[in-house]
């Protein structure tokens, strides 16, 4: 079973050269052949282990709690405009909502 | 002032003392970073200024406040996916290189409420994804007993930093692996501890549901001193354990014939390097010459844990490095392009190599028609190999076992599987979420270091730390070969 690298590109939001595409296919085919191991295993009636259960989740109270300014969030930001985030538009010029 | 082998418990009551200022410690530490910092590259960042500044502050504190605060002065290297407050934080990536936290971990506020001073920010595998910290987008830190060979990783220059003496204590996180494998390699002492008795708010995340922030020293008196201070509940992180966990032991206590050790076996079915495997076997004769009861047993699943923690650790890590997309912070690509192509190449442009196939590969794992074979069946598996540490702890009180496989490997020496093979011993305390920890026993040949493993079942990191504090007494000082021969 080989790997659909075209799709895996689209949901992890990369963009390879085809080298790179190339070099990463037969490293993640390879990997995936071990992995393939697994299945070895008969886990019939085993429940996956999500989380360490016995770790009961610790809740906070619902407050709000005032920590950073505008300032300091936006300190790191590649490009912002006042407060806010500074994006290409998502629209292009010349497209339609057709 | 020779700074090099002091420890953290030693440092904070000179400071404390006044037999050596703020000042001096930090220009002594700085001094011995420099000194050697060329051919070792353990750090990114040396925060001086800010290091400065907080000498400054504590300055200002009365000294009956001063001895309530154990790591006094001490000067303390962050491993660089931590967050620290106007501080540079890169992961080790460029895709976060010019990125400054508006604030510090929960770590980092207590050891600083502690009296530690952050001096500088580690280098790492970048995302701490990798074993020999070779992936760091800085360029990979050197193993100080021999240039030419790799600290371990992910936490390598936090390692490297400790072994060499520039600075006495260290954080590391650990996911795989990455705190015990380097410790090992370089000759330090490192802790994993019980998943959620360390809170990992301000750790920038890689595998969830695996990883804790840890201390790393080259005492196991130092390292449990660091876990007092850090661990315990924090409301900033749900997955933090409710009740604390006590670490302290009664120091000179020799005896451990109460205990009972088991050695597992299966795990060795690799070829062990001869002298790690001959340090392991003295280590055991010695537990056993003092009437302690060790034996081998098999723990099971050794074949398969591997396995079962990649895939779930890329399944975490292609959700986590989902939020990098050039938008808030980090990296964002100089193409003028739309919403989509910014996303695309901003993460291309940023991410390295190994980045990026953790994340096609969580995400293949994760994707229809592939999520029941391989992730959830690697959760049962998860379960399987839990159970299979549960048993083994009804029967016995600790585990001991190799950390790796070799000492350090050359640089440029790890490719494709086997570099993923060598988190064999390392992984199952992630897998169980127990503490597991490396103590040095000796070196090799070439003089390098060789660490052993230790592991305890949940909570119960006292048990872990009795034999450790014994193994250190009964190895005595070690003499290292070529260490500071730079």
């Amino acid at each position: 079973m080989k790997c659909p690298m075209e799709k895996l590109e689209s949901l992890s939001k990369l963009e390879l050269t085809e080298t790179e595409k190339n070099l990463l296919q037969k490293e993640i085919q390879s990997l995936l052949e071990c992995m393939d191991k697994l299945g070895e295993l008969n886990t019939q009636g085993i429940q996956p282990m999500t989380q360490l259960e016995e770790t009961a989740i610790l809740y906070r109270e619902d407050n709000e709690v005032g920590r950073y300014t505008s300032e300091e969030m936006l300190a790191n930001a590649p490009a912002h405009r006042e407060d806010m985030f500074v994006v290409p538009n998502t629209i292009q010029r010349g497209e339609t909502c057709n | 002032m020779q700074l090099t082998n002091a420890t953290a418990i030693d440092l904070s009551q000179m400071l404390r003392n006044g037999d050596i200022s703020l000042e001096e410690t930090l220009e002594a530490t700085y001094r011995e970073i420099e000194k050697n910092e060329k051919k070792i590259n353990a750090y990114i960042t040396l925060a001086k200024e800010a290091a400065f500044r907080r000498a400054k502050i504590l300055h200002e504190i009365p000294s009956e406040k001063r001895c309530t605060m154990p790591l006094f002065g001490v000067p303390i290297a962050v491993k660089d996916n931590i967050c620290t407050r106007r501080i540079l934080t890169t992961c080790g990536s460029k895709m976060l290189n010019n990125y400054v936290p508006p604030y510090s971990a929960t770590v980092i506020e207590r050891l600083e409420e502690a009296g530690a001073i952050v001096i500088g920010k580690t280098n790492m595998d970048e995302f701490a994804m990798g074993n020999t910290s070779e992936t760091s987008a800085y360029g990979a830190p050197h193993n100080p007993h021999n240039l030419n060979y790799v600290t371990g990783g992910s936490s390598g220059g936090s390692a490297a930093t400790v072994a060499l003496g520039s600075c006495p204590i260290a954080l590391g996180t650990d996911t795989g692996g990455s705190i015990r494998l380097p410790a090992s390699y370089c000759g330090i002492v490192g802790i994993k501890p019980t998943y959620g008795s360390v809170s990992r708010y301000g750790m920038i995340s890689y595998a969830s549901s695996f990883e804790q922030i840890g201390p790393m020293a080259k005492t196991v008196s130092d390292c449990v001193l660091m876990l007092e201070v850090m661990s315990g509940e924090d409301r900033w992180d749900a997955t933090s354990l409710v009740n604390k966990n006590e670490f302290f032991l009664e120091f000179g206590e020799r005896n451990l014939q109460d205990m009972r050790i088991g050695v597992p076996f299966d795990y060795q079915n690799q070829s062990l390097q001869p002298e790690v495997k001959k340090a392991l076997e003295d280590t055991i004769n010695r537990f056993a010459s003092e009437n302690v009861k060790i034996e081998e047993f098999s723990l099971g699943l050794a074949e398969y844990a591997v396995w079962a923690y990649y895939i779930i650790a890329c399944a975490q890590a292609s959700s986590n490095l989902a939020r990098f997309d050039g938008v808030k912070y980090g990296y964002r690509t100089r193409d003028e392009v739309g919403l989509e192509e910014l996303y695309r190449r901003s993460r291309t442009e940023g991410f390295g190599h190994e980045v990026k196939k953790r994340i096609m590969l969580g995400t293949f794992v994760l994707s229809e028609g592939f999520y029941e074979e391989y992730y959830i069946q690697a959760l049962k598996v998860r379960r399987l190999i839990k159970e299979a540490y549960d048993e083994a702890f009804r029967k016995y009180d600790v585990l001991i076992l190799p950390v790796s496989d070799t000492t350090a490997p050359e640089l440029g020496s790890q490719q494709g599987v086997d570099s993923y093979q060598k988190d064999v011993y390392t992984v199952g305390a992630n897998l169980a979420g127990i503490p597991a920890m490396s103590v040095p026993i000796g070196m090799d040949e070439k003089g390098l270091p060789i660490g052993v493993q230790i592991m305890a079942d949940k909570n119960q990191e006292k048990k872990m730390l009795r034999v450790a504090y014994v193994l250190e007494q009964m190895r005595g000082e070690v003499e290292w070969d070529n260490l500071m021969k730079l």
